[in-house]
């Protein structure tokens, strides 16, 4: 405990006798029926995005490649022709995302093993709007110039990717990752103390995202470094990424916990 | 359960009984807000009968006008102190060894003006916790006086934990601004 909270903590000791009592016996005035938020889409999207990808792959092999598998002698020609219904990229991402654009873009977070997370090609040429206008109604998602994407693996953490139109790509390692992963998939994480519309990387800001035990994620955009429960790590000057990181969160948490 | 007021007679009286009567009316209450900090049962324990000891000690002359609050704020303080003290041994033994040989040089950090900051901030808080609505004053109270884990105010209180920890949250910014305003900097 800091000399500040003790001092702090030493104040609350000694507040009025009367008020303790009170609170002590007191009953909540109003009591309402606990609320069990829904899950944001795109949580599901990373959970299981990649295990559905997979039950819809072996379901079309099952009704289109098997039966094909046992027909007579045409069954090479009708396999080559037939193959772009249900093997190239475009078609595929189309049927599974066709609902919101939203969906399309947080769909990019699940963990390409073979790329190491990054999906390059995306990351690396097309921009957010381009992608969506492939597979839905651009005009819904238009990403703001510091909006990114957080890019995880949900089963196994052991890196971060934070992505933003115009910028380069951050991966944040090891255990701040999986701390910070930790924050998100806690669902505890409630808001953003600062107003981060006003920070800039020139001036000094801490965002402070207050969690459900109490505990605080510290953010200071200026510097490489993060602080979390009391802790500090260094990012290696990935400063700004984590700045963007903050955005995303507050993002998620408004998705999540309403306005 | 004997009165308060007997209790203090009690302890006016020189009365060992104070202590028993104490312990069966307040033991199981000081024993929570002591585990509230602590999170160990033998060490709460130590700070409940260490607070009876106290009790014994200043009453008289001190005569309380509420027990229970009374009590309540001396467990928190010897909670505060053993948590301080063990948390320090834990993080920094091999250091620690060394400031608390120096520690004896140093005049008691408790001196009489702490003491007396420590009362004008409480009552800069109480002022503070009066301009609230009686719900988000109790809250605040149980939560960082009493140390109630916060899923358990929020059963209480009939919200989802995260709803209860954005109140907080507020309530801990209204108090940063009461401080401010009362040009209050720790």
């Amino acid at each position: 405990m800091s000399e500040k909270g003790r001092k702090l903590y030493n104040g609350i000791t000694n507040i009025d006798d009367d008020l303790i009592m009170a609170a002590l016996e007191a009953k909540p005035s109003v009591k309402a029926a606990p609320v069990k938020k829904k899950k944001p889409a795109m949580y599901y999207v990373y959970r299981w995005g990649g295990a559905a990808a997979a039950v819809i792959a072996l379901a079309v092999v099952g009704i289109l490649v098997v039966p094909m598998m046992t027909k007579n002698s045409e069954s090479a020609n009708y396999m080559t022709d037939s193959a772009p219904m249900y093997s190239t990229n475009d078609s595929a991402v189309a049927e599974v995302d066709s609902d919101t654009c939203e969906n399309a873009g947080s769909s990019y977070g699940i963990k390409d093993s073979e790329t190491n997370g990054i999906e390059s090609d995306y990351y690396a040429e097309e921009t957010d709007e381009e992608y969506c206008s492939e597979v839905a109604d651009a005009s819904d998602v238009v990403l703001e110039e510091n909006q990114i994407y957080l890019d995880v693996d949900f089963d196994k953490v052991e890196e971060i990717t934070l992505t933003y139109p115009g910028h380069d790509t951050v991966v944040i390692e090891t255990s701040v990752a999986e701390e910070i992963v930790e924050l998100v998939n806690s669902m505890g994480i409630l808001s953003i103390k600062e107003d981060y519309q006003d920070v800039t990387t020139d001036e000094y800001a801490t965002i402070e995202v207050e969690m459900v035990d109490g505990s605080v994620l510290e953010i200071t955009p200026k510097y490489p470094y993060i602080f979390i429960n009391g802790e500090v790590y260094e990012c290696e000057g990935k400063a700004r990424g984590i700045y963007n990181l903050a955005l995303f969160i507050n993002e998620f948490c408004k998705e999540y916990f309403g306005e | 359960m004997m009165e308060d007021s007997k209790i203090i007679d009690l302890y006016w009286d020189r009365n060992e009984n104070a202590i028993a009567e104490t312990a069966a009316k307040y033991g199981k209450y000081c024993h929570t807000i002591a585990f509230n900090v602590l999170s160990i049962h033998e060490d709460a324990e130590e700070c409940v009968n260490d607070t009876y000891v106290q009790a014994w000690n200043t009453i008289p002359p001190q005569r309380p006008t509420m027990l229970k609050a009374w009590l309540g704020k001396v467990v928190r303080n010897m909670a505060l102190n053993l948590w301080d003290k063990n948390h320090a041994q834990k993080r920094y033994q091999g250091m620690d060894v060394a400031l608390d040989e120096l520690e004896e040089c140093v005049p008691a950090t408790q001196t009489v003006e702490s003491a007396l900051e420590d009362k004008e901030l409480g009552k800069v808080i109480s002022n503070w916790l009066r301009t609230l609505p009686e719900d988000d004053r109790n809250l605040f109270i149980r939560r960082y006086w009493g140390g109630d884990a916060v899923n358990d105010l929020a059963d209480e209180w009939g919200l989802t934990p995260n709803k209860l920890a954005q109140k907080m949250f507020r309530l801990r910014n209204s108090l940063k601004a009461a401080l401010e305003k009362e040009e209050v900097y720790l």
